[in-house]
């Protein structure tokens, strides 16, 4: 088990976090222009595809949403979103899906254009999604995650922290690419049906493709950034040698993902695009994967160290939580059946309320945000109960 | 080593500014690079084009656009203001094909107005279709549609402009259309 390695009262500084809103400073209104600039952008686009394919848009519309949501369910059962308030992630879903699309569409039609004319329109017509989606994808994607951190950041305190921001940015831009590509694959659908395109790219771009595209590698891309920031004890040299080599592995899988890379091997029927996506995805997942128990693993210890720092009489901490702090797994496994029974508990109290969500009640404090307030209220809690019942804490 | 995280004061200006200067400098350096790089091909004279099945002759004076065209599936070639579009794609439906969204992509999404009525047109060499004309407030063209129901494919030909000019461009246009035929090999 980690020990307290927090030193106290070392920095004259209050201990607490920024909120995301932070009207004097330059980085939030670039970052809150750039989001509305693209909104305008993406729009227009949209509103576009309603009025010359309006089942398509407005389905699509529905169908996206749902997905972003499943998503982040997911990202809310692992518990990452904790890691911010919410308003961290709508700016990072935001600037994906918006700031970044609008960079991002004119920057990829030049390359196209620019391989067209110093190569050959065959060459794009092979290569130019390989040669102008990572670069310019993963490098806008990058650039709000880094004006996020500058928002607000002492919110970054660990790798999770700034993973999950990078996620989110690149589920933003996932799903807005995915929505306006089953708009224009509806316009060129070789039927007058506007319904199949959209059920066609929910198969193709989101359950086959989804879990190995944007929010992967900038999930990837953001370790880098993670890491620069998070060691300054080390040479800056060191610190941008670390974020451009995650950037580059971001770039390279996408690289590999946009490219015709094996796809000789296997014919156009589905069954073997999706064996293809799949042996192309995969690694990517598993790269994605690493870097997310890395960040986890460095959550727990972060957690430790906080909760020794606010709670320092060890003993009030029981040794099963102590060891759940450092795991999100067993976290969840012991929240999930005490939230069901709270929450059939508050039913069966207020029949009529039922919608109000239960509270968890064996939560871990926050990685980053609240992390002090609520260790601390842990901290009175712990106190007043082990004053309480001391026979059955201290051990 | 971890810390807990502390409100500390620093400014952000510096960093915001590189990441607008980084991002203006990438796109706009590559938009900049892409305008000045000519995209023009010259078209060997009297030979034939092929892009997908649809293969046809240049009018002398056209040039190919290599950034607007998309190996085996849409050629462009230009002359002055004037752009002679040729696309391909599969249609597995009826033949009238995707005309109604055509003219709903151009009405409702550029903001063109057809003028007329759709009517039926036949080449030289046979091939059958449906055309109209449109304009806007800085163009007008005209769209030919030809759809091939053995090969579940249809061509699009788009040719448009400036006014000034136009008429000749369309009489090219005419010219590359009769000389067009769907047999060029894959």
């Amino acid at each position: 088990m980690n020990q307290p390695i927090f030193e106290k009262d070392a920095s004259p500084w209050p201990v607490g976090t920024d909120s995301f809103f932070q009207p004097r400073r330059a980085a939030f209104w670039v970052l809150a222009a750039l989001i509305v600039n693209g909104l305008f952008y993406t729009l227009h686009l949209f509103f576009m595809g309603v009025r010359v394919v309006p089942v398509t848009a407005l389905l699509g519309l529905v169908v996206w949403g749902v997905y972003t949501l499943v998503f982040v369910q997911v990202f809310r059962t692992l518990d990452l979103l904790e890691q911010h308030p919410p308003e961290a992630f709508v700016l990072a879903f935001a600037w994906g899906g918006m700031g970044a699309v609008y960079f991002s569409a004119p920057a990829n039609i030049a390359i196209q254009s620019l391989c067209a004319k110093l190569v050959s329109p065959e060459f794009v017509a092979v290569w130019g999604p390989a040669v102008a989606g990572p670069i310019t994808e993963e490098f806008l994607k990058l650039a709000g995650v880094v004006l996020l951190v500058l928002v607000a950041r002492n919110q970054f305190q660990t790798y999770l922290s700034v993973l999950i921001v990078g996620a989110m940015t690149g589920l933003g831009f996932q799903v807005t690419e995915n929505l306006v590509h089953t708009v224009n694959a509806s316009m060129h659908f070789p039927l007058e049906n506007q319904v199949a395109p959209v059920f066609i790219n929910l198969l193709t771009r989101g359950l086959l493709s989804g879990l190995w595209s944007h929010a992967a590698y900038t999930t990837i891309a953001s370790f880098g950034i993670a890491w620069f920031l998070l060691h300054p004890e080390k040479r800056l040299p060191v610190r941008i040698g670390v974020a451009f080599l995650c950037f580059a592995l971001a770039w390279a899988m996408h690289f590999v993902w946009n490219s015709p890379f094996l796809e000789d091997l296997f014919d156009g029927g589905y069954g073997e695009m999706a064996v293809l996506l799949m042996v192309k995805g995969i690694p990517v997942l598993i790269a994605a994967g690493l870097f997310w128990r890395m960040a986890a693993r460095e959550n727990g210890t972060y957690l430790h160290a906080l909760a020794a720092y606010f709670v320092p009489e060890r003993e009030l901490i029981q040794d099963d939580e102590w060891v759940r702090l450092g795991a999100p797994m067993q976290r969840y496994k012991v929240r999930a059946p005490a939230e069901d029974a709270a929450a059939a508990r508050a039913a069966a109290a207020h029949p009529q309320g039922r919608h109000l969500r239960a509270r968890r009640p064996d939560a871990a404090p926050r990685g980053g945000g609240a992390a002090a307030a609520r260790a601390a209220r842990t901290a009175d809690r712990r106190a007043a109960l082990s004053a309480a019942q001391p026979t059955t804490w201290i051990r | 080593m971890h810390e807990p995280s502390r409100r500390i004061p620093y400014r952000t200006w510096p960093g915001a500014l590189a990441v607008l200067l980084a991002i203006a400098a990438y796109v706009g350096g590559l938009i900049f690079w892409d305008r000045h790089t000519p995209a023009s091909r010259p078209l060997p004279e009297g030979d034939t084009v092929a892009v997908g099945q649809a293969r046809f002759v240049p009018v002398d004076g056209w040039e190919m656009d290599v950034s607007r065209s998309r190996a085996g599936q849409s050629l462009m070639l230009f002359k002055g203001s004037h752009k002679f579009l040729v696309t391909v794609g599969q249609w597995a439906g009826g033949p009238d094909g995707p005309m109604l969204r055509q003219q709903r992509l151009m009405e409702r999404g550029q903001g063109l107005s057809i003028e007329g009525d759709v009517s039926d047109f036949v080449t030289s060499w046979g091939l059958q279709g449906k055309t109209f004309a449109y304009y806007g407030s800085k163009l007008a063209g005209r769209f030919w549609q030809v759809v091939d129901l053995q090969r579940k494919s249809v061509v699009q030909v788009d040719a448009y402009g400036a006014d000034d000019g136009l008429d000749e461009a369309l009489e090219d246009a005419r010219a590359m259309l009769d000389s067009m035929d769907l047999e060029a090999p894959q």
